[in-house]
């Protein structure tokens, strides 16, 4: 009686050993797949000025972050060319991708209670960054945002979301 | 003995740093007779010149010039096609200032942040946006004393700058301003 039940739970553990083993390889292939998707390619990229939306964001953190994207973008060095949004000389290229980045969200916050109270005044701002191929097929598409927490004046937040579009872009290409 | 010493030298700083920002107010008053270019800092867009560089800028001939020290960059005024004015407020005193403040962290009792009350100032941020020599969308951005965000965007619109439409408009549609 005894010797049956010891294997009753020797088989029940067996079983649960099997079990685990093999859904161990999907789990990681599964992370894997979200970890590192597939890279794109590229020699050029057009980026187009930030896209308002429904917010209020004033112009000149828009402009800061079109001007911040493309020094950044540059810095990279993930294409051989990075051009303004109008420039005549982008059509000439075949394998051209654009860069769009819409406002979702922005929350201009106060330098002074940043650093007085260290925990409100943040400055932030949610946007959508689309990138599409010539014929407008959208190659991705990611919700981002810019954030600006602690010390350094509001238009900062331009600088975190440059750095983190153009992280996401070093990461695809 | 050295905790009251070091307090002692924080106490000074502290003392010490609201002659900072009339440091850099005098500099900035000089230029409010208007016939003077204005001293801005260059936060970003104009290529070549550093972002935080100080200069004067200035519309002479034709052209928006901001000079620093040996680095200068020129945009006609016809290639203007919007002009923003808006406004922050911010840490006056520049480098040294930030320098200062930092060394307030080590404060007693958090006393350090009396130094961002003080040492706060409102500015006018300038934008414009033109277009390059190829067609391309380019923006440079500008801090000024406040106040003379609106001559500048005055002097410009007067020399032929298109001032655009009201702030948000265009982009708001996606539109190229």
């Amino acid at each position: 009686m005894k010797h049956s039940r010891a294997l009753k739970v020797f088989g029940f553990l067996a079983m649960l050993v099997s079990q685990l083993a093999i859904a161990q390889p999907a789990v990681s292939r599964q992370s894997e797949s979200k970890a590192k998707p597939k890279k794109l390619s590229a020699s050029a990229i057009q980026i187009e000025p930030i896209e308002a939306g429904d917010s209020s964001i004033p112009p000149e953190f828009r402009f800061a972050i079109y001007e911040r994207l493309i020094e950044r973008v540059r810095k990279d060095g993930a294409f051989q060319k990075v051009y303004r949004s109008g420039d005549q000389e982008a059509n000439n290229v075949a394998d051209l991708v654009t860069l769009r980045t819409k406002v979702g969200k922005f929350t201009e916050g106060s330098q002074l209670r940043r650093e007085l109270t260290t925990v409100s005044g943040g400055t932030t701002v949610d946007v959508i960054t689309t990138v599409a191929a010539r014929d407008g097929h959208v190659l991705f598409e990611s919700d981002l945002s810019g954030k600006v927490r602690f010390f350094g004046e509001n238009l900062g937040v331009t600088n975190d979301l440059a750095k983190r579009i153009a992280k996401l872009l070093r990461e695809r290409f | 003995m050295r905790y009251m010493l070091a307090t002692a030298i924080i106490i000074l700083i502290i003392a010490g740093g609201p002659t900072l920002p009339a440091q850099s107010l005098a500099v900035g008053s000089g230029t409010k007779s208007g016939s003077e270019s204005p001293t801005v800092r260059h936060v970003i867009g104009l290529e070549n010149i550093s972002s935080q560089k100080s200069g004067k800028l200035s519309v002479q001939n034709g052209s928006m010039l901001f000079t620093g020290g040996k680095d200068v960059a020129m945009v006609p005024v016809t290639s203007i096609d919007g002009i923003y004015v808006g406004s922050e407020t911010t840490q006056s005193g520049g480098k040294v200032a930030r320098g200062v403040k930092t060394a307030a962290i080590a404060a007693p009792y958090g006393s350090g942040k009396v130094l961002t009350l003080l040492m706060r100032t409102k500015v006018d941020i300038l934008t414009i946006s033109y277009h390059g020599t190829g067609g391309g969308l380019h923006a440079a951005i500008f801090a000024l004393p406040i106040g003379q965000g609106t001559d500048m965007r005055a002097q410009l619109i007067a020399a032929g700058a298109r001032e655009g439409a009201t702030a948000g408009l265009e982009l708001k549609e996606g539109k190229q301003p």
